[in-house]
């Protein structure tokens, strides 16, 4: 082909196509096409790895029984996965010692991304408060490809009790300790209520053993004691039926759009309760916001989906991005929303850096945390 | 004067036990460690009591009618009633006597676990059925195959495909590679 | 009030007996019936199956099934539990007491007859102690908390004095032991871990199922292999078999107050979150024997054995349906995966649940009562062919058994070590026969012991801080009369007898 500038050509199409512009439009369609076709071999390349789980056998742990709420969620995720990746994924429930069987067993597996799973990233980080030996952090022992869910928590009492808002329960925590019901020492639940009073300037007592979130809350609903916090998607139930009352959320924003959350406050940020607390008790308010926000970084670190550590590269991109898809595709969300399950999806960095941030934080806390275990030890 | 009678031994495992769990539980919080004490402490004193028992015939003819020491009154009327047929434990303890071939059932016993914890479950246990009706119980090879291959069909029919319980798989075909 | 109920139980008749619905629990019920009966396998390994495979089904679908996977799988294991001394769950270890015992004096038939009838009966009683507190059953649940938790465990555990009577220092040794196995785990109070060895396979402590299946079923089968015995009947023809079905059946008519008493025991304490399965066959069976004025055949084929703890356990179902409906707390297993269908299907329990799908909830009634009746009726007419199995030869039956026992043992939590636990539980339940110890304290104390200190840790803190004061709950004081009743009854009677008031 030669070029000769300016050699106009009448064409029916158009009113004048110089041949240059000609050469121009041609050469510009022949690198689009070309550079389309090496597009789509840099997203065959990058999907490469993941296409060789097609038609294999891939683990799915779960760390709680059937019906629980990582099953309910796996088993959500489950089919839209399978249609991204190709492969056959069996879900395996690996209930036993607060997840870590499950938790471990991801751990310990072979990273060639035929094992993922999902795990409690504020359970195990709770886990390090106390100092248990071979506990997994979620950011270092494994993989993380993303998140499906946070978990919020509120302050809650029962309907009978005198207390109608937070400032009822501060008022009586200046003349005697705050009686909460938990399940376990070192849990979660236990941290989120150390470090929350602490923040308030409140003491408080623990009344621990109780066998579930639900066991717990009857007890402030009988009036045994005068707080629970717990997991507000847990709790919601018994406050839209009347029994429970929600006081403090323990979060930077309203946790839903819920008309029971109308007027309840809101621990973080700003304007927060710690703020305000901090305020009026001459504390460092900077230092108590900066706190709340450890506080909501490390409870609402979520539920992650993980595989084992030293996942390779590639693998672990088109796992991430295949994960993101699904937990952001309408149909997912629409599943999910039928069945109750409210969402938080963040991709893998994003997770990573929350978790990482989290761990940074909590280590603050440990000394108070470890405290507070050791007085009721004895 | 001591007399060694075999219960004995199992009263001195049983007190070894509770001892052992004893020293740990010493190791523990307070508060951890009050009702395991509490249950503990008074288990060893009665275990003591019980292995002097059965070591001293002289201390358990004196002192072993508190063995049947009728703590809530509830025997104090009893009446004695022909029982209609002997029970198992009662023909056990008079066939015991002539038939002392426990150890080698308890390798029988232990072989099961042993045979799945290497094979899986899938293969151990119809194989372990073969084995003990051939070589234990003499049966014929016709029917312990089927009983055999019975097992296996419904393992893998009932547990594997219906029930979708995952069967272990066996440590020695992961050691082999496969 | 009562208008709504009526109405709704009547429209939750009208679809569990509708075509094609009635197809659902009849289904249900039929699979249920053949997986419990494997040892260890109890209806809710086929529960979490099916809640795995019905994310898409419409809550009424779920209702009709799991209604009937709740009540078809109680029964089926208390045939285990008599034919082979394997108790199917927990509470049918009560059962096997004076199951197994009538199974090898030849007879099965009536003791599985009497099983079928107390299975139908308390049940139906449970259910109807059910839906007579629907309108009050938040209420009810409230009056119980860690004191009354509490109390019902001791009450529960007084049934070891009743039980060991042959030698109370065994028995007392044998409870203490069972005691310390269920302290492994976590300390309730602390959340410190105790006798774990730094094994995550104890963190949880050991399952209430593989201890089971070892300390009665392998030792059983290892007894019976040593002694020589030929068959567990010790007979080899069916004609042999003596009893029948109708005796069996006849016999909780005519021991109609002890089975009401029972009923009464299993509902109640089925009520009780997380105590109440395991405590309810045990308390009836114990309140029978204190109750009785003949008991020496207590532990040797006596009928009665059989009929408190059948009863005490059907019954229980309705009364743990309470917790589980009104608060979303399940009683047991299978409760917790029909609250975890109820949950993803959109029906969250409470108030809602109660009032706006109260239909769906006669629905999961009616078809837990259809289950339970169906069994009890199908197990009746096959009770000759499963009284027969008693006739198999001992040396064909063991390998049999051990090998039930080891899947029972791995599918209770999918993990080799519960196998090897059964197993070496055997070896112990064997000798523990062998020498005359008593397993029943252990199992009771094993079953009870951790509750007993969850809620005794609950009550003193509770108590220290102020919250509460134990001598003021009226539901305590009852449960305190009611153990201390139990106990006197016996000097009462010889109270009476000596006086002359009632013949010796």
């Amino acid at each position: 082909m030669s070029f000769e500038p300016n050699v106009q050509i009448e064409s029916p199409l158009s009113k004048t196509i110089t041949r240059r512009k000609l050469l121009n439009a041609l050469g510009a369609a022949t690198g689009a096409v070309i550079l389309q076709g090496c597009d789509r071999r840099q997203n065959a390349s990058s999907d490469a790895p993941c296409r060789q789980l097609a038609g294999k056998r891939m683990r799915w742990i779960v760390p709680n029984a059937v019906g629980g709420g990582f099953d309910a969620e796996s088993r959500l995720i489950k089919p839209f996965f399978e249609a991204k990746t190709g492969a056959q994924i069996v879900i395996e429930n690996m209930p036993g010692a607060g997840g870590l069987v499950g938790a471990k067993t991801i751990m310990a597996a072979v990273a060639d991304g035929l094992t993922l799973g999902m795990v409690s990233a504020p359970g195990l980080l709770a886990s390090a408060f106390t100092g248990e030996a071979d506990v997994p952090m979620p950011a270092t022992d494994f993989t993380i490809l993303g998140r499906v869910a946070r978990s919020w928590q509120v302050w809650a009492t029962g309907a009978r009790s005198p207390f109608h808002a937070i400032e009822d329960v501060l008022q009586a925590a200046e003349k005697r300790p705050l009686v909460f019901a938990i399940n376990e020492v070192g849990s979660a639940n236990f941290v989120a209520i150390t470090v929350s009073a602490f923040l308030l300037g409140a003491r408080v007592e623990m009344v621990a053993g109780y066998s579930g979130n639900r066991s717990a809350s009857l007890a402030a609903v009988r009036g045994e004691v005068d707080l629970v916090c717990f997991n507000f998607d847990t709790i919601l139930d018994m406050i839209v039926g009347g029994d429970l009352r929600p006081l403090l959320q323990l979060s930077a924003e309203r946790i839903s759009a819920h008309a029971c959350l109308e007027g309840v406050p809101l621990l973080c940020g700003e304007k927060g309760l710690a703020a305000r607390r901090a305020a009026m008790l001459g504390k460092a308010i900077q230092e108590a916001v900066a706190d709340a926000r450890g506080l909501t970084d490390l409870i609402g670190a979520g539920r992650l989906v993980v595989a084992p550590p030293r996942l390779e590269a590639q693998l672990f991109q088109c796992l991430a991005k295949y994960l993101h898809e699904t937990l952001t595709d309408p149909a997912f969300q629409a599943a999910a929303a039928r069945m109750n399950r409210s969402l938080d999806p963040a991709s893998a960095d994003v997770a990573r850096n929350e978790i990482l941030t989290a761990a940074e934080k909590v280590k603050k806390f440990t000394p108070l945390i470890r405290k507070s275990m050791q007085q009721v030890r004895g | 004067m001591i007399k060694f009678r075999e219960r004995a031994i199992f009263t001195l495992a049983l007190l070894a036990f509770v001892g052992f769990i004893s020293y740990f539980t010493a190791s523990l919080g307070p508060v951890a460690r009050l009702v395991p004490m509490a249950v503990a402490v008074p288990t060893l004193a009665l275990l003591i009591f019980q292995l002097a028992l059965d070591l001293l015939p002289g201390l358990e003819r004196r002192y072993g009618r508190f063995e049947k020491v009728d703590l809530l009154g509830v025997e104090s009327f009893r009446k004695r009633v022909p029982v209609p047929n002997l029970s198992a434990a009662e023909d056990m303890k008079e066939q015991s006597k002539q038939n002392p071939k426990e150890w080698g059932l308890f390798l029988w016993v232990l072989l099961a676990p042993g045979l799945m914890y290497l094979l899986g479950l899938l293969v151990a246990l119809p194989l372990y059925v073969l084995l003990y009706l051939r070589c234990r119980s003499r049966e014929s090879l016709a029917l312990s195959l089927s009983l055999a291959c019975g097992t296996g069909l419904t393992l893998y029919g009932i547990f594997a495909l219906t029930l979708r319980i995952r069967l272990f798989e066996g440590h020695l075909w992961l050691w082999l590679g496969f | 009030m009562l208008e709504p109920i009526i109405q709704a139980a009547w429209e939750g008749l009208r679809l569990v007996f509708s075509w094609p619905n009635i197809l659902y629990p009849v289904c249900a019920t039929l699979i249920t019936m053949v997986v419990a009966f494997l040892p260890g396998i109890s209806g809710v390994t086929i529960m979490a199956l099916a809640l795995s495979l019905t994310f898409s089904w419409d809550p009424l679908k779920i209702m009709l099934i799991f209604g009937a996977f709740v009540g078809g799988s109680t029964f089926m294991g208390s045939i285990t539990a008599i034919l082979f001394n394997i108790p199917g769950s927990g509470p049918s270890a009560a059962t096997m007491l004076d199951g197994y015992p009538m199974a090898q004096q030849g007879r099965a038939k009536t003791a599985i007859g009497c099983s079928a009838a107390s299975s139908a009966l308390g049940s139906t009683f449970g259910i109807l102690v059910l839906i007579l507190l629907i309108p009050m059953m938040r209420q009810a649940i409230l009056v119980f908390g860690p004191p009354e938790f509490l109390m019902l465990t001791v009450w529960g555990l007084t049934t070891i004095a009743v039980i060991t009577r042959d030698s109370v220092v065994k028995g007392l040794i044998a409870a203490g032991l069972g005691f310390l196995l269920s302290f492994i785990g976590h300390d309730p109070r602390t959340a410190e871990p105790r006798y774990t060895f730094d094994l995550l396979y104890l963190w949880d402590g050991l399952g209430l199922i593989p201890p089971l299946l070892g300390i009665f079923s392998i030792a059983e089968m290892i007894a019976l292999t040593v002694s020589g015995r030929r068959t567990i009947s010790g007979k080899t023809h069916a004609e042999d078999l003596t009893g029948s079905v109708w005796e069996g059946i006849l016999s909780v008519f005519r021991n109609f107050g002890l089975f009401l008493r029972s009923s009464m025991i299993g509902t109640l304490v089925g009520m009780i979150p997380g105590v109440g399965g395991k405590v309810a066959s045990f308390v009836a069976y114990g309140q029978a024997v204190q109750t009785s004025r003949d008991r020496e055949n207590f532990g040797r084929g006596d009928i009665r054995g059989v009929i408190a703890p059948e009863a005490a356990h059907d019954a229980k179902d309705g009364g743990s349906l309470l917790p589980t409906l009104a608060f979303g707390i399940p009683g047991n297993q299978s409760t917790a995966l029909l609250l975890a269908a109820l949950v993803l299907h959109g029906l969250p329990p409470g108030k809602e649940l109660m009032t706006s799908n109260l239909p769906l909830v006669f629905v999961l009634i009616w078809s837990l009562f259809l289950s339970n009746w169906m069994t009890s009726l199908l197990g009746v007419a096959v009770v000759n062919p499963l009284a027969r199995l008693t006739l198999i030869r001992t040396q064909l039956l063991a390998p049999l058994i051990f090998v039930l026992a080891a899947l029972g043992a791995f599918a209770y939590r999918e993990r080799m070590e519960d196998v090897l636990v059964a197993f070496l539980f055997g070896i112990v339940g064997y000798y523990m026969k062998k020498y005359g110890w008593p397993r029943i304290p252990f199992v009771i104390a094993f079953v009870l012991g951790n509750l007993f200190e969850t809620n005794l840790h609950i009550t003193m803190r509770l108590s220290h801080l102020g919250r509460l004061a134990f001598w003021t709950r009226p539901m305590v004081v009852a449960l305190v009369l009611l153990t201390g009743v139990n106990f006197a009854l016996p000097y009462l009677r010889a109270w009476r007898q000596s006086s002359g008031g009632l013949p010796k």
